[in-house]
């Protein structure tokens, strides 16, 4: 995210300057107010997908999460078909008999105790995928040395924006993901687009690339995820918590997506 | 509202009912005169009814004996003097002014007109003061150092003073209409300490809540980079505060950064901040004088709901040529003045440039950062031309630009042009017409690619002035003026820059809009002891086409309800609002060293501005009023009590009440910026804040200090936020103490500390966490809003000026600024971020962690601990 003002703090600072960072030790948590956190996927992919429930937990916790069992979690989509999640473990529901497919709706209704959390979705087109390429290149200014992966796609022909969001992995670890929005609605337009990770690997490196299609309101949400992410150094003004697409005042997404997996081993 | 402004007005006209138009001489009294000399009469007839007489000592045998007592009309009392001096008097008001008989039958009133100039450059003086001991009254020069000033016939003892200038006292014969232009000498810092601050100006003759600041201070006050600064000095001013290091956003008497003005000759400024706020658009070589106002407005300003800061540039020397600048470790600037012809005409050039990337690039040329420039640069220029001594022209300039390049290129900048002619119409009208024309930009340009675009945002303004200052009598004056401003607004233009670029073209509406102004303020002196300002700026506020106007069904503006569109054409009304800004001053004298001041100021703001909070500092969007978002209009009701303990201590109390009505907040700041119904992402409050500030300014010895302290409480209700509950805003800070302290070590060197000390900021803590998408999220509860303060804040900065040797002989003149910026501090923080801390130890990574036995997520204040030393050497010659 660009911000001018503070980099040019930064910059100056880091110049000059040695940063120093101290923790609040002596810092009033305010008072923890629990909230149900849930996160769901659905995909075009053959099942299992998972839905998660979980609940957040105190600020100063040293547990990072805390699921919650015995809900009740029930997909269904606009074909009529609908399922009751089996709890896979504990606040880990699993979906196994419906398919997610292009252009269909699908519905989320999550019940803990007296509260239904309920949200819709519905699966949006996914970027044409023409080529993944990778090659080396060499220490220069602000590259390093190591195996960079390029990604060339299309737009697919729908008269809309498409957002799109990519999970990159190395050897199995999730080490970036991103949202893009693909900002020309023209169906006409067959213009590539290319994405260059700055990622280094190495050779013998597995790279792994999920690319999901996502709704406006789902690109929404991972942008305010981002912010938040990226307000590192920054306490003025109001944060906000995402704007979830789940009803009730639920923290967290649902998602049905269109998705693409694609693997490469550099060699 | 009715009745408020009833009652201003009912009170101005009982005191002017009140005022004994000539029932004086009727007045009984008891007096006993048993042969006693005139001069004590005199003093005694003072004592028991409060008239004061006007008479020159030698005209008048006070020695002459008079024989009176019993009950008598003063008029008899009078006539008995008289009769025994051989004079006659004459009722000006409350005063008696005795007068040799033979003048009495041409008794009148003449009008004594002129400039007040400083004595070497001729720049006229703003605000000079020219005091007539016997009358007890005086006149401030405008804005253009004009005066004007109607006394009876008489010889007067008058002095002519202003801050920094040694003050001109002189005896004056008036007796036919005057034309008199005064020279003031500056005072030499250093060689010979003359008092400062003028007591006269100090007690009766100010705003309240207004300061002017000493240019020459602006050096003595440590600078972060040594870089001078006049908002370093407005920050050291009671009731201004900073938010964070680094950054020149002002909070002034708790309002937002948003609700100040910034005007260089007039010309309104979108963006004061060079360098993110290391420095600011003002080049102090460059400047004549800084007004601070934020309590009472004088009528000729509109549109800050906090503070106006009145910057006027320097007009350039017209009698000879000076050169001046500085050499700093960020920044050097030179300045270029000298008359184009003698006496007659002038010009001023000055310009600065910032090598800060330079020397970062020197620095990091290794790192493969992707840093490639920092600077700024800017230009003031400014020209004056005397046509006869009653035209004068003026043409100003300035023109600044910022750029930051990384991979991508952001650039933003002022560039504003004002003309204005000065016009003496009459021995007692001076008339100023300007035109004024100031432009913003915010650019950036993205690296070359397939995602290369260029962004564009401006924000422009246009304004017509014609301003009037009347001096109908030696107590009273009247400012009136009308003013036409109009604005355009273009948020956002968006257009791809290369054949590859797949960005196609995106623009927002630009917003126009125009406000027409009147205004009348009317300066009197209605008894000896009490001078009253009072006035009112009517304005007419117009949203103009093109542009669309949403219909939404419900209230909230939301997307959702929107219902239909309606286009305007050019020009056409949008949206129209009408008010009333009434302000009052009133001035009374306690006795010779005490003053108490009240006074009452509305303003209106009529656009509304955002920043994007990622961005911080450069970039805003400013929302025009309309149906769905009204103006901002604050009421600031203030008292204060100055008292000047002796020649060199000066201390005052003042206490403020603010109401503001239509502020406005948003959650959505990046949708904000990027829509064009800007309404459905802009959430409507009120609020206020009250507050009371001690000043203490002295001088003991070889010690100069100025001893700041306020304390203050801001509240704000905003529908939608912390269940539409008050809460405080995240620049509520509480106290504030702020102490400077000069040591003059010898005739060369002069040492100066700051010490600052900040009440802790409010801020928002999360309330839990959760992991979604492989994330640790903050979880925020905003129905229980900035519960918590970070600690409070405290700096200590030091500077040391050395002055070269002065030799008569020589032009040239340097001194050389050691600063140490933040020689001491604590809880200096910048910001606040959350991390992931391993073993409690927030500098283990985690490959160096070994064994973890906790890891959490915690907020970690960011601050930078060391110490800024600098160095600059100042010129001129």
């Amino acid at each position: 995210m660009i911000r001018p003002g503070m980099k040019i703090l930064l910059v100056v600072f880091s110049f000059i300057l040695y940063a120093c960072e101290e923790i609040f030790e002596d810092f009033n948590v305010k008072e923890y107010k629990s909230n149900i956190v849930i996160e769901g996927i659905i995909t075009d992919q053959d099942p299992p997908y998972y839905v998660k429930v979980m609940e957040t937990v105190s600020f100063g916790d040293s547990i990072r999460e805390k699921y919650i069992s015995g809900a009740e979690v029930i997909i269904s989509d606009n074909e009529g078909k609908k399922e009751i999640l089996l709890m896979e473990k504990e606040g880990i529901y699993r979906c196994d008999s419906i398919k997610g497919k292009l252009g269909n709706t699908y519905r989320l209704e999550v019940r803990v105790g007296n509260s239904i959390f309920t949200s819709q979705c519905k699966i949006a087109p996914l970027v044409i995928v023409d080529s993944v390429i990778y090659y080396f290149r060499e220490k220069a200014g602000m590259y390093n040395e190591g195996y960079y992966i390029h990604f060339f796609g299309r737009k697919p022909q729908t008269d809309s924006v498409n957002y799109y969001k990519y999970n990159f992995y190395r050897n199995g670890h999730l080490i970036t993901n991103r949202i893009y929005s693909n900002l020309i609605s023209d169906a006409s337009s067959s213009i590539e687009q290319e994405f260059d990770f700055e990622e280094i690997f190495k050779l013998n490196d597995t790279a792994d690339l999920e690319i999901f299609s996502l709704t406006e309101e789902n690109f929404e949400y991972f942008l305010d995820v981002n912010e938040l992410v990226a307000s590192d150094y920054y306490v003025f003004g109001y944060h906000r918590n995402p704007e979830s697409n789940i009803s009730n005042g639920a923290l967290g997404y649902f998602l049905a997506s269109a998705c693409k997996k694609i693997r490469i081993i550099i060699k | 509202m009715l009745v408020r402004y009833f009652l201003i007005f009912l009170t101005i006209f009982l005191v002017t009912s009140a005022y004994p138009q000539t029932s004086i001489s009727d007045k009984l009294i008891n007096v006993d005169f048993r042969d006693k000399p005139l001069k004590d009469v005199i003093n005694e007839l003072h004592d028991i009814s409060g008239i004061s007489f006007t008479y020159s000592e030698n005209m008048i045998p006070l020695k002459a004996r008079i024989n009176l007592s019993g009950q008598y009309k003063i008029s008899t009392i009078l006539d008995e003097i008289c009769r025994q001096g051989a004079i006659q008097f004459t009722i000006v008001g409350d005063q008696v002014v005795f007068h040799k008989k033979h003048d009495s039958v041409n008794y009148k009133r003449y009008t004594i007109k002129g400039f007040i100039t400083d004595s070497l450059t001729n720049e006229t003086l703003i605000g000079a003061s020219i005091y007539f001991y016997q009358l007890k009254t005086g006149q401030i020069s405008n804005e253009y150092g004009f005066y004007s000033a109607t006394l009876p016939k008489g010889n007067y003892k008058a002095q002519v003073s202003y801050v920094g200038y040694k003050p001109l006292i002189f005896e004056l014969e008036i007796d036919s209409n005057l034309t008199k232009d005064f020279k003031l000498e500056p005072e030499i810092q250093g060689i010979k300490e003359i008092v400062v601050k003028d007591s006269v100006i100090n007690l009766h003759s100010e705003y309240l809540g207004s300061e002017r600041l000493n240019l020459l201070e602006s050096g003595n006050i440590p600078a972060m980079f040594g870089e001078p600064d006049i908002v370093g000095l407005l920050m050291s001013k009671v009731g201004v505060q900073s938010i964070n290091e680094g950054t020149s956003g002002l909070h002034v008497r708790g309002g937002s950064v948003h609700d100040n003005i910034f005007q260089l000759d007039e010309a309104p400024l979108f963006n004061i901040n060079h360098l993110g706020g290391i420095s600011s658009v003002f080049n102090p070589d460059a400047l004549k004088a800084v007004n601070i106002y934020k309590g009472a407005f004088p009528v000729e300003y509109g549109g800050g709901l906090a503070s106006v800061v009145d910057v006027r540039m320097k007009e350039g020397n017209q009698s000879h040529y000076v050169v001046k600048g500085g050499i700093g470790i960020i920044s050097s600037r030179l300045m270029i003045e000298g008359p184009i012809k003698k006496e007659k005409s002038s010009f001023l050039i000055s310009a600065r440039r910032s090598y800060l990337g330079d020397l970062i690039r020197a620095f990091t040329k290794e790192s493969g950062f992707s840093f490639k420039n920092l600077y700024f640069s800017d230009i003031n220029a400014k020209s004056n031309i005397t046509l006869n001594n009653r035209n004068r022209l003026f043409f100003s300039g300035y023109s600044g630009n910022d750029i930051f390049e990384e991979d991508n290129a952001f650039s933003w900048g002022n560039i504003l042009g004002v003309v204005r002619w000065n016009h003496v119409l009459n021995e007692k009208t001076f008339v100023n017409t300007t035109f004024i024309r100031s432009h913003y930009s915010f650019n950036l340009k993205t690296s070359p690619g397939y995602n290369a675009f260029t962004w564009k945002s401006t924000i422009d303004s246009y304004t017509g002035k014609l301003d009037f200052d009347l001096y109908t009598g030696y107590n009273l004056s009247h400012s009136l003026g009308a003013v036409i401003n109009y604005m355009k607004f273009a948020p956002i233009r968006i257009n791809p820059y290369s054949e590859e670029s797949i960005i196609t073209s995106f623009e927002l509406e630009p917003e126009q809009c125009a406000v027409y102004s009147l205004y009348y303020e009317a300066r009197k002196q209605l008894f000896r002891n009490l001078k009253v300002n009072i006035g009112s700026r009517f304005n007419l506020y117009q949203k103009l086409g093109p542009g669309t106007r949403y219909i939404y069904d419900e209230n909230d503006y939301s997307v959702n309800d929107i219902t239909d569109t309606i286009r305007y054409p050019s020009n056409q009304v949008i949206y129209r609002y009408f008010n009333l800004e009434p302000r009052l001053n009133i001035t009374y004298l306690l006795d010779s060293t005490s003053s108490l001041k009240a006074a009452y100021s509305r303003t209106t703001k009529f656009f509304h501005s955002f920043r994007l909070n990622n961005f911080i500092l450069t970039l805003d969007r400013l929302v025009a009023s309309s149906q769905y978002i009204q103006p901002s209009e604050s009421d600031i009701y203030s008292l204060g009590y100055f008292k000047n303990l002796n020649r060199n201590i000066s201390c005052s109390a003042e206490i403020y009440y603010k109401n503001t009505d239509g502020i406005t907040e948003t959650m959505y700041d990046v949708k904000l910026l990027t829509e064009n119904h800007p309404e459905s992402y802009i959430l409507r409050g009120n609020g206020y804040a009250y507050g009371i500030e001690f000043n203490v300014n002295g001088k003991v010895g070889r010690f100069k200090g100025n001893l700041n302290c306020s304390w203050s409480r801001v509240r704000q209700k905003i529908e939608g936020i912390n269940n539409n509950k008050y809460y405080p805003p995240y620049y509520d800070r509480g106290q504030d103490v702020n102490f400077n302290l000069q040591y003059r070590l010898s005739k060369r060197i002069l040492i100066s500390t700051n010490t600052i000390f900040l009440g802790g900021r409010y801020i928002n803590m999360p309330v839990g966490k959760y992991i979604v998408d492989n994330k640790i999220l903050p979880q925020y509860d905003y129905t229980n809003l900035n519960l918590e303060k970070l600690p409070p804040y405290y700096r200590v900065d030091m500077a040391v000026t050395i002055s070269g040797k002065p030799r008569p002989l020589r032009r040239w003149k340097g001194n050389l600024e050691i600063c140490i910026y933040n020689l001491y501090s604590k809880n200096k923080y910048i910001g606040l971020m959350y991390r992931n801390v391993l073993n409690n130890n927030p500098d283990l990574a985690q490959q160096d962690a070994g064994f973890i036995s906790n890891q959490t997520l915690k907020p970690l204040g960011i601050s930078f601990s060391s110490f800024i030393p600098s160095i600059t050497y100042n010129f001129s010659f």
